[in-house]
């Protein structure tokens, strides 16, 4: 099995913007797929994270009610996650409220909690299923562009930007915002992925009155709101808006939605302030019309998979969505067998912030690297660093949703050169190569002395 | 203000930068090429107004290419200001330099630029840290360093 | 983990830490220093500019001129030395404060101090704090990373630059910039003013024909992978014109837009913040809120001159050297900012002895009136030709010169 990537490294796409929620399953309505996918996505992360070691927490998740018309809203959540199977979902008054969520704006009428859902460093478990999914024999391309692809002797041949070639019996098109345009190259199914932007404001740790749960506002039409996230490392994060009619490069964050962001924000947790703003982006979610997943057997062309439309909760069914997919397969005749040495399971990650000093010696005495930090804001050791290079992370992006290097308060002000420095010397590759994202995004460009 | 017009011909109103008191100089021609300074408090400021209408003269420091991956440059100066047409010049000697470390702070890298000498304005690599203490060696345990403890 | 016993640990090698611990070793005191880099002198190594130390020495020097006149004195005064080091946290313990510092060289290492003196500088402002809008590509960084790249690494971070803010820092950066072969397009400006010297507007902008817009705001920042342009409009009540935004292709944005204390590990240490600042809050000593813990030099509170900060930080080391040998601590007098003063430092006074107060003003006047009260009584006054935000105040207060405030009666310090 081989994962073609375009971009440089896996989550750079879609995943890398989510805004790590795992939902609880109240938001869909029963008849969606998405409805049924979320709430056995949800269930999955718990075995997920004790093989796989990704940061997550089931911190819950509160929906806020400012009015008595708002409480009808609530009345109707709860009724769906109750249909859909969502656990132990709960209708609660004003004080219980405030009890569950202190940082709560004293304005609530009531509103809603559900113990199931959660939070999740996105990226991480990109990562980690990247790493679980390469160590049990599947072949990560990156950096490959699938542009072209014909049908020849019963298999898919798909060719690459840069003129490889990959052939393959099936091909499952999970490729987001270009969904439409793979389904395209294969001849398969017309449609539209429609990007919907949304943008996040970032708050620092040690904020005033970060949550403990995430807090959702009453939902609108086209997107949940604008929620305040604590995050599972400790800021907290705003948003996202929901914009559609950009286009899918369109990545932009604008004043006028900040402002609206913290109006809205405010309004539930009245305690943050603009001043713990450490960063800010927009992601694109990738919408079809009626807003469902399409996760399909291609009717228009033989032997393809189609996994379109994966907008929220597509994270937190991702899970359910990959089982979806397998039963799908074998469906159209692929046959499966699961592998006798099946390890899902990746080592941990050490991490220097995580140990207490007197048991960072045992760390230390391994690797002396642990003991030098390169981010002074999210304490990320060298050890880590190369760790993340070693594995093939050599973008400062990379680095950065590896091991939240670069990801604190000075946003890499101080430690910039210093991962720069450490990829070179692991890579071997000059400074005016390294990038941010990969080629185009080099960050530096030349040396003082070169010949103009 | 914009920018367009904050930029003055040298000649009639100048900001003093030989220090950052920054003195308002007015300068006028006076007879036989002479200049004339006014609004200086110093007689640096008087000398900065009469040379930066004739020849205007500037301190110059820069980095130097090195032989280090360490260490990749130098930071160097002028030891006293050099005419300003000669920056360039002087800077695309510098950037052809490929020094070999060590170099001390002090140490003349151009004898004579301009009549000025270009120095090394810090020692590369830094000098060695005495050790203090030898944390290393005793590893474990408390450690009584005499020190003002005593003197109580 | 390593254990150490020692008088005073000097958090940061910078110049505000060189100057303290060379005075608490010359007072007698064991030091342990930490730095974070792998040599002495902090952030005055790629400022290779001159302008430093005509106060402190009479003469101009460099920055790494400046710091090797205290890193030399510092290798042979028995100060104990762990570069390449974090500090990650500071707590208490029997002797008084305990320090916890990591590096590569010796592992984890634990000080039991008596007295610890803050001295880690401060911090950039970023994109992401004054939050400016657009895309996200490689390009966008703050001056001192710039700085750091070019004078220390030897790398040209673009080819045609847009600097957004006028302070001394973007401005030097302007000329630096220029002189390694990069196009400075232009510094762009918010406030209506530059906040930068006039004679650095001089030799770093006039000098080079380089264009500045002052009462001017990036809008928005363009380009998927690099740099590609930024947008730039004029203000108008607070607001950006839309009408009037233009356009200024470019590679590189560099953001010098203000410095921060950085003050995590004093936050974690129980340290009060002084909301003017972002510095912990003072007393006469420099010894801040929490017992035994001193501050100076700009994570107390960000300075314009460096020579100032070796000021601060002696008299810091002074009075931390006076309280590891326990000399009785004078009673002191609240000091607070009043009308048009954004801050003041230190937050109290000794009345006893001669005090050195820095104050930033809320407001650019000429012709100013520096006026020190307590409960109402005016004490003394002082003309100041001009005052702005970006220019610290600084002036001492003899020995004497507050001996008859009453007990409880703050100093107040206003501008008019």
């Amino acid at each position: 099995m081989a994962l073609l990537e375009r971009c440089v490294d896996v989550s750079f796409g879609v995943s890398k913007a989510n805004s790590g929620i795992i939902h609880a399953g109240f938001h869909h309505s029963p008849s969606s797929l998405k409805a049924r996918l979320e709430i056995e996505g949800n269930r999955a992360f718990d075995g997920l994270q004790a093989e796989l070691g990704f940061p997550f927490r089931r911190v819950g998740i509160v929906v806020a009610a400012f009015s008595v018309e708002e409480m009808k809203t609530v009345d109707h959540l709860y009724e769906q996650g109750v249909e859909n199977g969502a656990r132990d979902v709960e209708i609660v008054g004003r004080d219980r409220l405030l009890a569950l969520e202190p940082a709560l704006s004293r304005d609530v009428v009531g509103g809603l909690f559900a113990p199931s859902g959660g939070i999740i460093e996105p990226y991480r478990f990109v990562f980690a299923l990247a790493e679980s999914a390469a160590a049990n024999g599947v072949f990560l391309f990156t950096g490959w562009e699938a542009v072209r692809a014909h049908r020849q002797n019963d298999a898919w041949h798909i060719t690459s930007a840069a003129g490889e070639d990959c052939a393959a019996r099936w091909v499952v098109n999970a490729a987001g915002l270009r969904a439409d345009a793979v389904s395209a190259m294969f001849g398969a199914e017309r449609f539209t992925i429609v990007p919907r932007k949304g943008e996040e404001f970032i708050l620092d740790k040690g904020s005033a009155g970060p949550p403990s749960r995430v807090i959702f506002p009453v939902p609108a039409r086209t997107s949940k709101g604008v929620l305040v996230i604590p995050t599972v490392e400790g800021t907290v994060m705003l948003g996202p808006t929901a914009d559609e009619g950009g286009d899918k490069d369109d990545t932009t964050t604008t004043p006028e939605n900040l402002e609206r962001v913290f109006r809205f924000a405010s309004q539930m947790v009245p305690r943050i302030s603009k001043r713990d703003i450490i960063t800010s982006f927009a992601g694109l979610r990738p919408t079809l019309p009626g807003d469902d997943f399409m996760i399909e057997l291609s009717r228009a062309a033989p032997c393809l998979v189609q996994v379109a439309g994966i907008q929220s909760p597509g994270l937190t069914a991702s899970p359910a969505i990959a089982e979806r997919v397998k039963a799908l397969l074998m469906s159209g005749g692929l046959e499966l067998v699961e592998k006798a040495d099946w390890q899902p399971g990746i080592p941990r990650m050490h991490r220097t912030r995580d140990h207490a000093p007197w048991e960072l010696d045992q760390l230390v005495a391994r690797d002396p690297a642990y003991a030098h930090l390169v981010c002074r804001c999210e304490g990320v050791s060298e050890a880590e660093v190369v760790e993340a290079i070693r594995k093939g992370h050599t973008t400062l992006d990379g680095i950065k949703y590896y091991t939240r290097a670069g990801m604190g308060r000075c946003q890499g002000g101080f430690c910039t050169y210093r991962i720069m420095r450490l990829v070179a010397r692991e890579t071997g590759m000059p400074l005016e190569r390294i990038t941010k994202h990969g080629p185009g995004s080099e960050l530096v460009l030349g040396h003082i002395g070169d010949r103009p | 203000m914009s920018a367009e017009n904050a930029i003055r011909p040298a000649g009639v109103d100048l900001v003093c930068i030989a220090c950052p008191i920054a003195c308002r100089l007015i300068v006028t021609a006076s007879g036989g090429g002479d200049a004339t300074v006014s609004g200086n408090r110093c007689p640096r400021g008087e000398a900065y107004g009469s040379e930066e209408v004739r020849a205007p003269k500037r301190i110059l420091t820069a980095v130097v290419p090195t032989d280090s991956a360490q260490f990749p440059c130098a930071p160097v100066r002028t030891d006293r200001a050099i005419r300003r047409e000669l920056v360039k010049s002087l800077l695309s000697e510098l950037y052809r330099q490929r020094v070999a470390l060590p170099v001390r702070q002090g140490q003349v890298l151009m004898e004579d630029f301009d009549g000025a000498r270009v120095v090394f304005t810090r020692t590369l690599p830094p000098d060695e840290i005495p050790s203090v203490g030898e944390p290393r060696a005793e590893a474990e345990g408390e450690d009584q360093v005499p020190g003002l403890q005593e003197a109580l | 983990m390593i254990r150490r016993t020692i008088d005073a640990v000097v958090v940061g090698g910078g110049s505000a830490g060189l100057a303290a611990a060379l005075r608490l070793r010359e007072a007698g005191a064991t030091v342990a220093m930490v730095e974070r880099e792998p040599f002495l002198g902090g952030i005055l190594l790629q400022c290779i500019h001159s302008g430093f130390g005509l106060q402190e020495f009479g003469e101009d020097l460099t920055g790494p001129e400046y710091a090797e006149r205290f890193i030399r004195p510092a290798l042979n005064a028995g100060i104990e030395m762990y570069l390449d080091a974090t500090v990650t946290e500071i707590g208490e313990d029997a002797t008084g404060r305990s320090v916890t510092a990591l590096s590569r060289a010796v592992g984890v290492v634990r000080f039991s101090a008596r007295a610890v003196v803050l001295a880690m500088g401060c911090r950039e402002r970023n994109r992401g704090n004054v939050a400016i809008a657009g895309t996200r590509p490689a390009g966008v960084l703050t001056a001192g990373l710039a700085q750091r790249l070019v004078n220390i690494e030897g790398c040209v971070p673009g080819k045609n630059v847009v600097i957004v803010g006028s302070g001394d820092i973007g401005l030097i950066l302007a000329r630096r910039l220029t002189l390694v072969g990069c196009t400075v397009r232009a510094v762009v400006e918010i406030q209506s003013y530059p906040s930068g010297s006039v004679r650095n507007i001089a030799q770093c902008l006039n000098d080079y024909s380089i264009p500045l817009h002052l009462g001017h705001v990036v809008t928005r920042i363009e380009g998927r992978d690099r740099v590609e342009a930024v947008r730039v409009a004029p203000l108008q009540d607070g607001r950006p014109l839309t009408g009037r935004e233009f356009r200024i292709p470019c590679d590189t944005v560099l953001l010098s837009v203000g410095l921060i204390p950085e003050n995590e590990l004093s936050r974690a240490a129980g340290v009060p913040i002084n909301e003017g600042t972002a510095g912990p809050w003072v007393d006469a000593d420099m010894m801040t809120g929490a017992r035994g813990i001193f501050a100076c030099g700009n994570v107390l509170h960000v300075h314009d001159l460096v020579d100032f900060v070796t000021e601060e930080a002696r008299r810091c080391a002074d009075r931390a050297a006076a309280y590891l040998k326990g000399d009785p601590r004078e009673e002191m007098i609240p000091v607070k900012a009043g009308a048009n003063v954004r801050s003041i430092v230190p937050n109290a006074c000794a009345p006893g002895r001669r005090n050195v107060l820095y104050l930033r003003s809320l407001v650019v006047k000429n012709d100013a009136l520096l006026e020190l009260s307590a409960g109402g009584e005016k004490l003394r006054t002082k003309r100041l030709a001009h005052v702005q935000p970006s220019e610290m105040i600084r002036f001492g207060l003899e020995a004497g010169a507050i001996q008859n405030i009453n007990s409880g009666t703050a100093l107040e310090v206003a501008l008019r």
